[in-house]
């Protein structure tokens, strides 16, 4: 994880002397992030409501990726992990507090999960590449839940790209972490991402089964001399992987907003491939490598607001800069593990 | 390095202080200020004042939903008068900064929003849109008449609707084909895709094609100069940008409002409330000028004129999206 | 006297590791030299140096006394070296001739091929050294031997005056390999100096002039073959004597009960269809039983059927296994007999690389309640601290060359990554062995110790079914020898009928 982190730092301090040719001071730039990131409990807030989007998407990468898949489509089953909360949620608008958040929940976790079924079932059964659909089903997520929001639970009281808006049963009112982060979009559900990588991790290192999906990812012929239902397995994994990108609804529909806002995903599900990359899909490094990706995308937009030269645009070469050196870096540990066979 | 850090900040506190005038935040949509349309418009208007008004102006650009609300609660913790926010989307986030800062001032375009320190500044894009739809009949040959939208979202419903009524109410038997560009935010600033769908549409017949895509207008442009057909412009007046090749454009006066309210702040006339722009103030209107005065005949104007001043006089009624789709 | 290739004090080193050090080698024009070492020894990495595909750290190399300097193997090609590799660089879907003018298209002037011209050029060639290849066939329709004999002369093309070839024996029947020296001979004849690397003494013995041994990265002794034995070679190779005698067979009496029992079977694979003859095959209690054959005539078939019986059908006959239908089980069933696969390819069937020891110590092994702790929810959790200990004791009981139970299994050498291998087979007490290329790509050392283990478990009981296109091995170790050819049971040798020819005749299809 130290080394991994390597590559974070050197795409960050590359970026950073990119703004000389802005005529802006690198290291005042550095302190702009650094303040954007922790400036003050709303500045954290905002940072760390990115870092639980990005735990969650990041855990769905390196859940399939463990088990030798590449999914390209945490942001579609987000999107649509997030459609079937709202949608449960406008549904039974009078269940009581903890129970209609569970409810919400475990829509948000199917939503994911059946939606990278499919893709799984194609890639197992039919031989078709999981890159190739899960990217084509972002597209078709994205249709879908632009549709359902649109046509069939538009907000009425609001000429935005919006669901309407879930009962208060479904807001957590007195939540602790959004009054110590000054009522920022950070919410209980950062309690939930850390959970979850935490358990992710004990799946992988203690339980028979996380050992067996690893097997299956690194080497399936073997995995199969072994007795192991390889493609069960992989079909299980890529559920998971969909079912933990569809907890962003936790962080955005539940947490946040309360209601499917159209392009509430700032890239979440592809951000999550560079935040797996970088914490090398080791669940626990995931947290940090998130943190420092929201910090990054939550500093990009105060780059534009105190600087004159650094403008949105340019802010993205900052983070593709730093996406780039992640990747650069992860591609020489891939090659380095293929290399050894 | 704190020493230098510690000058930064000092400059910086300077800078806020050593100008006294009036502080203008200006929080553009994800489009952005270069889409040569909506966005374009209000930072067009807000550039204005600052030249002419002599106001300190600041815009920045927002990169999702969620930072909005920081960007306007970073305004107004620098004690900015007035902080404008475009589009739709920003309407949660001034309802909600507004409340914990009732000393600044917050104006809003394309949003409705009652509270005391906000002005909502609309648009009755569907009387502008009834007016382009009906130069569209008049001026096309066929009876095919084309509309492309952004996202399928209700603002864009609005404009369509007006638009359809436009064009019927010119030639009733005219058939409209409605394309949108996707389905995510993605559709404003996809050019490429709106090009394929005029040609498209131009394939099958159409000869006028209005475009409501942002930044994407510029590939109906392009596809209109390549098959010598005909678009409307959305927003700002487009026309200069393929000259004989834009009818005309459906002007979305933001600059004007933009400015007014700047203005106004300017001058503590500063009133909250919903101030609505339609045909009657030329807060929407149609474009007209020397790249298209050649194609919009005199003909043509004559004939929209009296129709813009049947739906002034409210002898004509535009169906309005909003309230249709309102049960 | 000018020889042919002189090395000078070579020395590579891959970090701290010296693959090659202090490397003097010297062979004389128009002889055939052996190199031989075990895996790892260093020989390839020597003659790669001299190929040009690697840069030596330190040291000279001359060729017929004019010292050179390599920069690719192409420049190595152009002073008249040619080599054939162990796996073949041919391209399966092209024609021998298409295969052939791979080596000339990049240096033909004019961008354009005359066929007819090269095709009689090639014809030349092969006239010349007495090979037949069929020109305009599909090099996947071509044996192995025929593919080996392109080789050489793909080698040869480029007028060469020296050809190294890599380990040329591995995949080829004892006939090939005897029509291969014949034609080896021939070319020595010709004048061409020939070097070869290989691991079998027998054929260096046979084969070479001069023989150079390798151990360590050094060189340990140079021998000239007339004047030197097996014996001799073994130990200078391994640093220590060996023993090559055929194993006693002590024949104790067992229950006698067939572990396999198989009767007049055929079977067929639901998937691809395809079939497997194994008619009346058995292998009882205290025997280790070997099958013969060439690599890819139905072995693999085999070994999925005892593994994964639930993908396969019977034509006819019966399969019987531990006394019950085989046929009628899958594999979750099979893991509760005490039965165990060596893999043919370890990397490939029998580990994962990245992972390390202890994880591979499981592989296969982790439903099995020894290795588990129950938890509350009854969610099986692995019992790593157990398992590492049981990896450390194999480390060092099997005396397995390697820093810690952590280590990536990659890091270790084939012998050691054999038998940690073994070890996991064998820690579950299995009455029945299916051991498939059991030494494959294993230095001497770590081939004595497999081998005690399969001669002490016969001895207890077990029931080895071994697989393997080592001749030697098979006498050596079996009871009784099967040969397959072609997807199918070819025939049957007792101790006492063991003959090396009718093996070869058999693997090659002839009945």
């Amino acid at each position: 994880m130290k080394n991994s982190l390597i590559g974070f730092f050197i795409g960050l301090a590359v970026a950073l002397s990119f703004t000389l040719f802005a005529g802006e001071n690198p290291i005042h730039i550095g302190w702009i992030l650094t303040k954007s990131a922790f400036g003050s409990p709303y500045d954290l807030g905002l940072t760390l409501y990115y870092t639980a989007g990005l735990i969650f998407t990041g855990l769905s990468v390196s859940v399939a990726f463990k088990a030798g898949l590449f999914n390209i489509g945490a942001e579609g089953q987000l999107l649509i992990g997030s459609l079937c909360a709202t949608v449960a949620g406008l549904l039974f608008p009078n269940l009581p507090f903890p129970i209609s958040v569970c409810v919400a929940t475990l829509a948000a976790i199917l939503g994911g999960g059946l939606w990278a079924l499919f893709p799984a079932w194609l890639k197992i059964y039919r031989g078709s590449h999981e890159v190739i659909v899960t990217m084509m089903m972002n597209l078709i997520a994205a249709g879908l839940t632009s549709w359902v929001i649109l046509k069939v639970i538009p907000n009425p009281d609001s000429q935005n790209p919006e669901s309407a808006l879930l009962s208060a049963n479904y807001i957590f009112t007195n939540d602790p972490i959004k009054k110590i982060l000054g009522d920022s979009p950070a919410s209980w559900a950062l309690v939930i991402a850390l959970l979850c990588s935490f358990l992710v991790w004990y799946f992988f290192e203690k339980t028979k089964w996380g050992y067996q999906v690893q097997v299956t990812g690194a080497n399936p012929f073997a995995a199969d001399r072994a007795g192991q239902p390889t493609k069960k397995l992989q079909l299980i994994s890529f559920f998971i992987s969909g079912a933990l990108a569809g907890g962003v609804a936790l962080v955005e529909i539940l947490g946040n907003s309360g209601q499917f806002k159209i392009g509430f995903s700032p890239d979440f599900g592809f951000i999550g491939i560079a935040v797996a990359l970088m914490a090398r899909n080791n669940p626990l490094g995931l947290v940090v490598s998130a943190f420092l990706m929201g910090a990054l995308h939550k500093g990009a937009s105060d780059l534009d607001f105190e600087t004159t030269t650094i403008t949105r645009d340019f802010s993205k070469i900052i983070q593709g800069t730093v996406i780039l050196f992640i990747s650069v870096q992860g591609y020489a540990w891939f090659k380095r593990k293929k290399g050894s066979k | 390095m704190i020493r230098s850090l510690l000058l930064f900040i000092t400059i910086l506190l300077f800078n806020s202080f050593s100008i006294a005038n009036l502080k203008v935040g200006l929080v553009l949509d994800k489009g952005g200020k270069d889409d040569k349309s909506f966005n374009s418009a209000a930072y067009e208007g807000a550039q204005k004042a600052a030249k002419d008004l002599k106001i300190e102006l600041k815009y920045v650009e927002a990169t999702d939903i969620n930072a909005l609300e920081n960007l306007h609660r970073q305004f107004a913790q620098k004690k900015y008068d007035l902080v404008i926010g475009i589009g739709f989307a920003q309407t949660e986030a001034i309802k909600k900064v507004s409340k914990q800062f009732p000393q600044t001032h917050f104006a809003l375009v394309d949003g409705e929003l009652l509270a005391p320190n906000v002005r909502c500044l609309l648009f009755e894009e569907h009387q502008g849109s009834f007016l382009v739809g009906a130069i569209a009949a008049l001026k096309s040959k066929s009876n095919k008449i084309g509309f492309i939208g952004g996202m399928d979202i209700p603002l864009i419903r609005r404009f369509s609707m007006g638009y359809v009524a436009g064009v019927k109410h010119v030639n009733p038997k005219a058939q409209i084909v409605e394309n949108y560009i996707g389905v995510t935010g993605e559709a404003w600033t996809n050019p490429a895709k709106a090009k394929e769908l005029a040609l498209s549409q131009i394939a099958s017949g159409v000869e006028v094609i209005f475009v409501a895509a942002g930044a994407s207008g510029s590939g109906v442009f392009d596809a209109v100069e390549e098959k010598k057909k005909l678009a409307i412009g959305v927003d700002s007046n487009q026309n200069w940008m393929r000259p004989g090749f834009i009818l005309t454009s459906m002007l979305k006066r933001v600059d004007l409002a933009v400015y007014k309210v700047i203005e106004d702040s300017l001058n503590n006339k500063f009133t909250s409330g919903v101030v609505r722009y339609g045909l009657n103030d030329k807060g929407v209107d149609y474009a007209l000028d020397q790249h298209n005065d050649k194609i919009l005949t005199a003909d043509i104007r004559s004939k929209v004129d009296d129709i813009k001043k049947k739906i002034i006089d409210g002898k004509i009624q535009v169906p309005d999206y909003y309230k249709t789709s309102k049960k | 006297m000018t020889y042919a290739v002189e090395l000078r004090n070579i020395a590579k080193f891959y970090g701290s590791h010296a693959a090659n050090e202090n490397v003097s080698l010297a062979v004389e024009t128009g002889h055939i030299h052996g190199i031989i070492g075990e895996n790892g020894a260093g020989k390839s990495t020597a003659v790669k140096i001299l190929f040009g595909l690697e840069k030596p750290d330190q040291g000279e190399i001359f060729i017929f006394g004019e010292k050179v300097h390599w920069n690719s193997s192409d420049e190595a090609m152009n002073k008249g070296l040619g080599m054939v590799h162990q796996h073949f660089m041919l391209c399966e879907n092209e024609s021998a001739l298409e295969n052939f003018l791979l080596m000339r298209e990049e240096r033909n002037f004019f961008g354009m091929i005359d066929r007819k011209k090269e095709l009689q050029k090639a014809e030349m060639l092969a006239k010349k050294f007495g090979f037949e290849i069929p020109w305009n066939e599909k090099v996947k329709n071509l044996s192995v031997g025929v593919q080996q004999r392109l080789e050489i002369l793909k080698a040869l093309s480029r007028n060469s005056k020296i050809l190294i070839l890599d380990e040329p024996t591995a995949v080829l029947t004892p006939q090939e390999i005897n029509e291969l020296f014949a034609q080896l001979r021939e070319l020595k004849k010709q004048g061409l100096t020939i070097l070869i690397i290989t691991h079998k003494l027998k054929e260096v013995l046979s084969l070479c002039d001069d023989i150079t041994v390798f151990q360590k990265g050094k060189i340990t002794g140079e021998f000239k073959s007339d004047k030197t034995n097996i014996k001799e070679l073994a130990e200078k190779m391994v640093g220590r004597e060996i023993s090559f005698e055929k194993r006693p067979l002590h024949k104790k009496n067992f229950s006698n009960a067939n572990k396999i029992e198989l009767s007049n079977l055929e079977i067929q694979n639901q998937k691809n269809k395809s079939t497997l003859k194994l008619k009346n095959f058995n292998v009882a209690s205290g025997e280790i039983v070997g099958l013969a054959g060439v690599e890819g005539n139905g072995q693999d078939l085999f070994i999925h059927f005892l593994n994964r019986p639930e993908n396969w059908s019977a034509v006819q006959g019966l399969a019987k296994i531990f006394g019950q239908n085989w046929l009628e089980k899958n594999i979750r069933e099979i893991q509760n007999f005490p039965i165990s696969f060596f893999p043919e390819d370890r990397l490939k069937w029998g580990a994962v690389s990245d992972f390390d020891l202890t994880k591979n110590f499981v592989l296969g092994y982790e439903n099995k309640n020894v290795f588990q702790k129950k938890s509350f929810l009854n969610i099986p959790l692995m019992d790593w601290n157990l398992v590492r200990q049981k990896t450390l004791d194999s480390i060092k009981t099997d005396h397995i060359d390697a820093q810690s139970p952590e280590s990536p299994f990659s890091s270790l050498s084939g012998g050691n990554q054999q038998k940690l291998v073994v070890a996991r087979e064998l820690f579950h007490n299995p009455q029945l062995i299916i051991a498939s290329q059991p030494t494959r790509g294993v230095d001497v050392g770590a081939i004595e110790l497999i081998h005690e283990k399969l001669i002490h478990l016969q001895e207890c009981g077990a029931s080895i079914l071994l697989i393997s296109s080592e001749m030697d091995e098979l006498i050596k170790l079996s009871d009784r020898i099967y040969v397959i050819s072609k997807n199918e049971i070819v025939d049957h040798l007792l101790r006492n009928e063991f003959d090396a020819s009718r093996i070869g005749a058999a693997m090659g299809g002839a009945r």
